[in-house]
């Protein structure tokens, strides 16, 4: 009998979202894989299939002291069942129902021994129809949820929608799930790769997300560095997307992107000066050496001319612009140890207090008195991790990220930073 | 100087290869019969006088689930599966020897009343009950429950009582009398319940449960207690037939509570140490006092609780235990199809 846990995959979405359309791909396209799925009652799949099995939602609480959470029993029953079979499966797929909290079926395979003994959560791909998910995305909790709580969000449809408001779609569903995965698709056709064998809740690929979405986020979304002698120099600004923008300026220590980086943390304790577009800034320099200007926007969105020379080095940030969004991501990145103690402290009154509004959590920690990185996850109050590699030469930081409801990032922010050593 | 005696190791008198996980493992009343249902489907009906299979039934399609013997002398055996369909088999015929609609397509569960006159079904998440006369004919259809019905139990039969069921799901439990249209007792209770035990004196019912508790329902008081402090959901639960110990699983650890006196309430359970994985079954010997244990590892242990805390015989079957019936002879079961018989 094989050690290999099985993966499982969950696919959630609305109806009509093309969640049936992908699950009968899967079924039916020859990949050699053998792959048994559980579907909702109302399921419509289209191929007669042994491996379907018919599942009617069946929840129910676990209550452990203090830790709360809510189980899809059904799935314990079905799932122990299945993995009596002679039959040994290469994945399983699990499709919700259109209107799911994707939230019970991940804590599943949390809390049963027996499941995790034989299968592991490998996914939740969460298909959007980018035609008429608009129309769910502001009032529908179950459709920021199942976007919350997605390892890949699949936008579907793509080919009945404007590019622009592909664009608008992605960088909204961006800003509530930073580590999604995000694909675009046409009538359902990502290749299988991009639903199974995602790793989404694999502890070995903590982050395993491209870093720039890690990145804590700034009042300014563009830098420049630049070598001034000392001189009155002039940024011009056409009118733009807003009515004002905000600008500052900070001494660097030397030529290159990470002078500028470094200048960044200096930069947002100052004052910003906030100039009417179109208008101009203003900056005297009396000693000669390197600059770095930080702007609110790019500045090519205000069709900016600089009477200075070009500069050496430019970055770009992620804006943190107001969405006016319920759920969304907070990245935390810092360097330094934590005080295990206060950590645990602060992360178990956090996820016994705000853990409803806490979709997932994931991270990398850098516990003061371990050699090793510490990886860890979490569904709501459920908590798993467990020590990783050794840190080696590799520098000791901290990089976690939360999704949920209403978050406080300064919150999150502070509190997390006042458990570092 | 004492000689240290280790456990006997147990010597199988047959061992068959069934073919499959083994999902139920039953013996008929007369004890010739040994039926072992595999989870893919397949009864094998295997003959311990003869000492060969005699049958291979096909079961149920998608899987069976559950089989039992008609208490009784005549080898009557139920069976039900995902395939919507209860049947009833004759040792002596290849084909069943009724078969009709289960009611539902998930039948985990079914159980001869003591009498063997009824038949109760965990059908989705009614539980529906069959009475056998000259055929078998549906008596009941009760009232759908919360969830579906992960276990049923009949009272062990009290003089001048009536036959009552108990079965349970999530959130609660319900006890149904045949004569009954509804439920003759409801308890509510927040969780999922897996399994079920009736003390031999019927008065206790014990139930082991997924957030790793088990909780005794006491009938005449309502009262209940709970005992916590297990590793993983109890999936296995067996009251001693002198009614003193309730074994439990929930761990490797044979965990044994003394229900005597005023009860198992404030008092150390035995602790009984040998299984290094998760128990997966544990099995009283009809009249007691022997207990046997059987795990994840494929380790079967025989123990005397309260005598001595450590096994009085062992086997090693090689994969995980799944099954265990014990009668006049000890039956073992497990996932890859293996099924031995010991003399006891």
């Amino acid at each position: 009998m094989s050690n290999e846990r099985v993966p499982v995959t969950v696919l959630t979405g609305f109806l009509g979202s093309g969640k049936t359309t992908l699950l009968n791909r899967i079924l039916t396209e020859q990949h050699g894989k053998r792959i048994a799925v559980i579907e909702n009652e109302f399921g419509e799949i289209g191929v007669d299939q042994e491996l379907v099995i018919q599942a009617d939602e069946e929840i129910f609480e676990m209550n452990n002291g203090c830790i709360c959470c809510t189980v899809r029993g059904d799935l314990i029953r079905i799932l122990g069942n299945l993995m009596k079979r002679r039959e040994k499966f290469d994945a399983i797929l699990i499709e919700t129902t259109g209107l799911a909290d994707p939230g019970p079926v991940a804590q599943t395979f949390f809390v049963d021994e027996e499941i995790q003994t034989r299968l592991r959560l490998d996914g939740i791909v969460t298909m959007v129809d980018a035609k008429h998910i608009w129309e769910h995305i502001d009032d529908a909790d179950e459709a920021k949820e199942q976007i919350a709580f997605a390892d890949v969000l699949i936008l579907n449809k793509s080919d009945l929608v404007p590019p622009e408001d592909l664009e608008r779609l992605e960088a909204r569903v961006r800003s509530m799930n930073s580590m999604a995965r995000i694909v675009r698709a046409e009538r359902a056709n990502v290749p299988l790769e991009t639903v199974l064998q995602v790793g989404g809740f694999n502890l070995d690929r903590a982050l395993d997300v491209d870093p720039k979405f890690l990145e804590p986020e700034y009042p300014f979304e563009w830098g420049g560095l630049y070598a001034l002698t000392p001189g009155q120099y002039e940024l011009r600004l056409e009118p733009g997307p807003d009515p004002t923008m905000d600008l500052v300026v900070e001494r660097a220590a030397g030529p290159e992107e990470k002078d500028l980086r470094a200048a960044i943390e200096r930069a947002i304790a100052r004052e910003f000066e906030t100039v009417e577009c179109p208008g101009k800034f203003v900056l005297e320099v009396t000693e000669p050496g390197y600059y770095a200007l930080f702007t609110q926007h790019h500045p090519e969105e205000f069709a900016a001319a600089f009477s200075g020379p070009q500069p050496l080095c430019t970055a770009e940030f992620k804006p943190d612009h107001e969405h006016d969004e319920e759920v969304t991501s907070v990245g935390i990145t810092t360097p330094g140890d934590l005080d295990t103690k206060k950590f645990n402290r602060w992360l178990n009154e956090l996820l016994q207090t705000r853990g409803n509004d806490i979709f997932r959590m994931k991270g990398i920690l850098s516990l003061s008195g371990q050699a090793e990185r510490f990886v860890f996850q979490g569904v709501h109050m459920l908590f798993d991790g467990r020590p990783d590699r050794a840190w080696g030469e590799e520098p000791r930081r901290n990089q976690l990220v939360f999704i949920g409801r209403n978050l406080d990032r300064a919150a999150l922010t502070a509190g997390f930073a006042a458990c570092l050593c | 100087m004492p000689v240290l005696s280790g456990p006997k190791e147990l010597v199988a008198s047959w061992r068959v290869e069934a073919g499959g996980h083994v999902i139920a493992l039953a013996w008929s009343g007369c004890e010739r019969y040994l039926a072992a249902a595999l989870a893919d489907g397949p009864i094998v009906l295997l003959d311990v006088e003869e000492l060969r299979v005699i049958r291979e039934w096909r079961g149920h399609a998608g899987g069976t689930s559950w089989v039992e013997w008609r208490p009784g002398l005549k080898p009557l055996l139920a069976s039900c599966g995902h395939d919507g369909v209860l049947r009833l088999w004759d040792a002596a015929q290849a084909e069943p020897l009724w078969e009709g609609p289960a009611g539902a397509s998930w039948v985990g569960k079914l159980a001869w009343s003591p009498t063997g006159r009824y038949l109760a079904l965990g059908a989705g998440k009614r539980v529906r009950l069959w009475e056998l006369d000259e055929t078998l004919r549906e008596a009941r259809v009760w009232a759908e429950q919360p969830s579906t019905i992960a276990d049923l139990a009949w009272r062990p039969l009290q003089a001048g009582t009536e036959e009552t069921l108990v079965s349970c799901g999530y959130n609660g439990l319900a006890l149904w009398q045949p004569e009954l249209e509804e439920a003759a007792r409801k308890y509510d209770w927040k969780g999922s319940m897996l399994k079920l035990a009736w003390s031999p004196d019927g008065k206790v019912i014990a139930t082991g449960n997924q957030d790793a508790t088990v909780q005794f329902w006491i009938l005449a008081t309502g009262k209940e207690l709970q005992m916590s402090g297990y590793r993983a959901k109890i999936r296995e639960l067996a009251w001693d037939p002198q009614c003193r110990y309730l074994a439990t699983g929930g761990s490797a650890t044979v965990v044994v509570w003394d229900c005597s006196g005023k009860g198992p309430s404030g008092t150390k359970p035995l602790m009984l140490d040998f299984h290094g994985r998760l128990l997966s079954q544990l099995e009283w010997e009809p009249r007691g006092p022997r207990l046997v244990s059987g795990c994840e590892e494929g380790l079967v242990a025989v123990w005397q609780p309260g005598k001595k805390d450590r096994p009085l015989a062992t086997a090693h079957l090689g994969s995980a235990v799944t099954q265990i019936s014990w009668r006049s002879k000890l039956a073992v079961g497990t996932d890859a199809g293996r099924v031995e018989v010991y003399p006891t």
